[in-house]
């Protein structure tokens, strides 16, 4: 029995297990970074703490949409990373043993993102594996850019991070 | 298409000869390419094997080892391709030979034939030490014999594919282009002919079926114009056909006419001699008839003179008889004037009478009308107004009621608005509240055992949360609907308005028509008075006339009275003179009857020389028209013979008409149209 918290992309539902979730905050616009990948928008600023943005659509291969969603912000490798998606829905609680082993392929999504399929009632729910969401190359690209930042952030904008901490509070 | 060479086919055979040439450079080049790195290959192995037995045979060459080198230089020979391997020594020795013969080869006939073996000369080194090099053979013939097989296998696919494109050429043009021409030259031809009931199958193929369509609209309208021809040859056969006959008509009038004016000169001409001598014979007889005419004269005279005399005397009796006749006359036409006189005073008193009841008849209408009119005026100025201001002060009102309904409902607008706002800043509450709750979930997650109290209270709130969403919905639904009404309400609220406003508009306008009205019965009032005056008047008028005319009417009876007396004595007068005319009556008939015979004797005479003189004058008048008629016969004989010729010329014209039209026909009427 764990707890994952629902939500959507493209009308279809996904959960992550609340254990690896850092907080969910309302949408914010990232600042985007150089020779990065598509999927990844850019940087986001969270109380002080830069976070890269995953655009969760472009790395799961949906088509991209202007949808103003939810972030939420996981710990990947020990990392915090924001997954921007449409909304987040609930949170729900699935038996471990009502959670299916993961199909080759499902609804045209790569199974190493897919931990599971959990069922809930009548509703499937695609549960991510987060630790295959990016790659190392990838997790080793992105520490490097976010060292270049905070540095480049405390020397031309030292203001900012408390600004932002005011604006939350 | 039978013998000379079509467009079709010079096309065809310059695309199959640029085909041909395509496809033999193709074929050229692609056999170039596959010998050349058939050649590479061959050459990379001989180095590859080459190399492979320098590095072997450094060992045994050292050692001198023979066998192993031959063993080595057998296992070389066994690929097919080399024909000899052998070993140098350092000293240019032969150290080991190995060779072998293949069959021999196809003499097949090939251009691209490549030298039949290849030589391949490779050092032994040890240490950078040359101690010895390895020659070893390779034969091309397999090289050769691929190429032979490709430019046998090359020529029959060129061959059998040149065949198929000639084919589909052929067929492509005998399908699209030949047949729907030939189609078309037959059609054609048919058209030339003169059947223009022929119409050609219309193509898929557009530019054919443009050319189709064309042809068939055309032979569609040749069709229709030689119809029409047809017709109007017809008709204008017909007509020329009468237009001769009548000509004909008009030649034989004419002729008849110039034999009449012929005859009609003859006439004229024996009449001028028989007047000539007609002229002769009356100028002896006026001469003669004067003669008679004086010694008449002398006779005359005396008779009349003893006529004058009894004619006096007789005009007296009679003068008096006349004169007593008249006066009788006269005073009886008086007796009947006065008494005619007196009727009509009699009649024109009657009349007037009439007239004075009929104008006292008017005058108490024109004064009823007065009347009235002045009701009418007060009831339009009293009533009508300022039942009008009444409404005008009601319409006021009750604008005034809509104005402050399209506020309220302005306002009311502008309220649910203001709500809505609110309501978005609430939705905008709940998702927070919602993004809250769901965070708070995973804080009492993420605690374990120690946030299960904290997971109840997240819960809680989200269900909260989701209610309030819920009911906000709700409420932004029911604001909706209210908003839908308080359209529909300011929609009323400005129709009532419009409608009072024409209400108004139309009670504005019911006043100026009871002005005016008003206007009219004022004018009205004004005229009935004048005309009422002048009635007045009138009647005064009348009476006056009345009494005029019973006085006349007292003046004629006593004129009639006095004209009767007169008469009785005229009577008596009368008869005295009728007695003296008698008798002087029966004097002058005797005198006057001999007078009057030699009076017509004289008259007679002088009727007679007046006769003659006038039948010489007609004689030589009518000589003279002879004249003037005998030149206008000649004049209208020569334009009777110009007319008739003329009309022979015309006549031939129309017969040379009426044959084109025959022939024209005949030709239509060959053509097939129907």
């Amino acid at each position: 029995m764990s707890k994952f918290a629902v939500f959507n992309i493209s009308g279809e539902e996904f959960g992550i297990e609340l254990g690896r979730i850092a907080e969910i905050v309302k949408f914010q616009k990232s600042t985007p970074l150089p020779k990065v990948p598509a999927f990844i928008s850019g940087v986001i600023n969270i109380r002080g703490d830069v976070i890269p943005l995953v655009d969760l659509r472009k790395r799961l291969g949906v088509e991209p949409s202007h949808i103003q969603g939810r972030i939420i912000i996981t710990k990947i490798h020990e990392e915090k990373i924001g997954l921007l998606v449409d909304a987040v829905k609930e949170i729900v609680s699935i038996e471990k043993e009502s959670i299916a082993s993961t199909p080759s392929f499902f609804k045209g999504l790569k199974s190493e993102y897919i931990m599971g399929i959990g069922k809930v009632a009548d509703r499937l729910i695609v549960i991510l594996n987060l630790d295959n969401l990016l790659s190392s190359e990838e997790m080793i690209l992105l520490g490097e850019h976010k060292e270049t930042l905070r540095f480049k952030d405390a020397k031309e904008n030292p203001s900012q991070a408390e600004e932002e901490k005011d604006k939350d509070v | 298409m039978k013998k000379e060479i079509t467009l079709a086919t010079k096309f065809t055979i310059i695309l199959l000869v640029i085909f041909f040439i395509g496809q033999t450079l193709g074929f050229i080049l692609f056999v170039l390419s596959v010998r050349g790195s058939m050649i590479d290959s061959l050459n990379e192995k001989m180095n590859r094997t080459g190399s492979l037995l320098a590095r072997l045979s450094v060992n045994p060459l050292l050692e001198k080892n023979d066998a192993l080198l031959n063993t080595y230089l057998e296992e070389i020979m066994r690929d097919e391709d080399i024909v000899s391997a052998a070993v140098f020594g350092r000293d240019e020795n032969l150290l080991g030979h190995k060779s072998k013969v293949l069959p021999h080869e196809s003499s097949m006939i090939n251009p691209f034939q490549v030298e039949p073996f290849f030589k391949n000369k490779t050092p032994v080194t040890l240490k950078s030490e040359k101690i010895g090099y390895i020659i070893t053979t390779a034969s091309t013939r397999k090289i050769n014999d691929e190429i032979s097989k490709y430019i046998i296998f090359g020529t029959i696919y060129c061959g059998v594919l040149l065949i198929v494109v000639i084919f589909l050429v052929s067929e492509f043009f005998s399908k699209n282009i030949r047949k729907p021409i030939s189609d078309f030259s037959v059609a054609a031809s048919k058209v030339a002919a003169g059947d223009f009931t022929v119409t050609v199958q219309p193509e898929k193929n557009p530019e054919m079926k443009i050319l189709t369509d064309g042809f068939n609209s055309m032979t569609s309208n040749l069709k229709n114009i030689f119809q029409k021809l047809y017709f109007t040859v017809n008709g204008m056969t017909i007509t020329v056909k009468q237009l001769n006959l009548f000509v004909d008509r008009i030649v034989k009038r004419t002729g008849k006419q110039t034999d009449a004016t012929e005859s009609v000169i003859s006439a004229v001409e024996k009449a001028e001699d028989s007047q000539k001598k007609i002229l002769n014979n009356t100028h002896d007889l006026a001469a003669f008839s004067q003669d008679n005419s004086s010694s008449f004269g002398q006779m005359d005279a005396t008779t009349k003179e003893i006529s004058e005399m009894t004619k006096e005397l007789s005009q007296y009796s009679s003068e008096v008889y006349f004169t007593s006749a008249n006066i009788l006359a006269e005073a009886k036409t008086i007796t009947k004037e006065a008494e005619e006189f007196l009727k009509s005073t009699e009649g024109i008193s009657s009349s007037i009478e009439e007239v004075s009841a009929s104008i006292k008849e008017i005058e108490s209408n024109t004064k009823e009308s007065a009347n009235l009119t002045l009701l009418v005026r007060e009831i339009a100025a009293d009533t009508g107004m300022l039942t009008v201001a009444n409404a005008m002060g009601g319409m006021d009102e009750i604008m005034e009621s809509v104005d402050k309904t399209l506020g309220l409902v302005n306002d009311l607008k502008t309220r649910s608005r203001d709500v809505e706002k609110v309501l978005t800043v609430m939705a905008d509450v709940t998702r927070q509240t919602n993004l809250l709750s769901i965070n708070a979930a995973i804080l009492a997650a993420q605690a374990g055992e120690y946030g299960s109290g904290f997971a109840v209270v997240a819960d809680e709130i989200k269900t909260l949360t989701d209610r309030t969403s819920s009911s906000a919905k709700e409420i932004a639904e029911i604001i909706k609907t209210i908003q839908k009404k308080i359209a529909e309400l300011s929609h009323v609220a400005n129709n009532n308005k419009v409608i009072v406003e024409k209400g108004t508009a139309l009670i504005v306008r019911t006043g100026e028509g009871f002005a005016e009205v008003i206007n009219s019965a004022q004018k009205s009032s004004a005229m009935a008075k004048s005309i009422q005056r002048l009635i007045e008047e009138q009647a005064k008028e009348i009476l006056r006339i009345n009494e005029a005319m019973d006085v006349l009417a007292k003046i004629a009876a006593h004129v009639t009275e006095v004209v009767h007396n007169q008469e009785n004595k005229s009577v008596q007068l009368l008869d005295i003179a009728g007695k003296f005319k008698d008798i002087s009556e029966l004097i002058d008939i005797s005198t006057k009857e001999q007078n009057t015979e030699s009076n017509m004797m004289t008259r007679n005479l002088e009727f007679a020389n007046e006769m003659i003189k006038n039948i010489d004058h007609a004689t030589s008048e009518q000589g003279k028209t002879s004249e003037e008629i005998l030149a206008v016969a000649i004049k209208a004989k020569e334009i009777c013979n110009e007319t008739l010729a003329m009309a022979r010329e015309m006549a031939e014209s129309f017969n040379t008409l009426y044959a084109e039209a025959e022939t024209l026909k005949r030709e239509i009427e060959g053509l097939k149209i129907e």
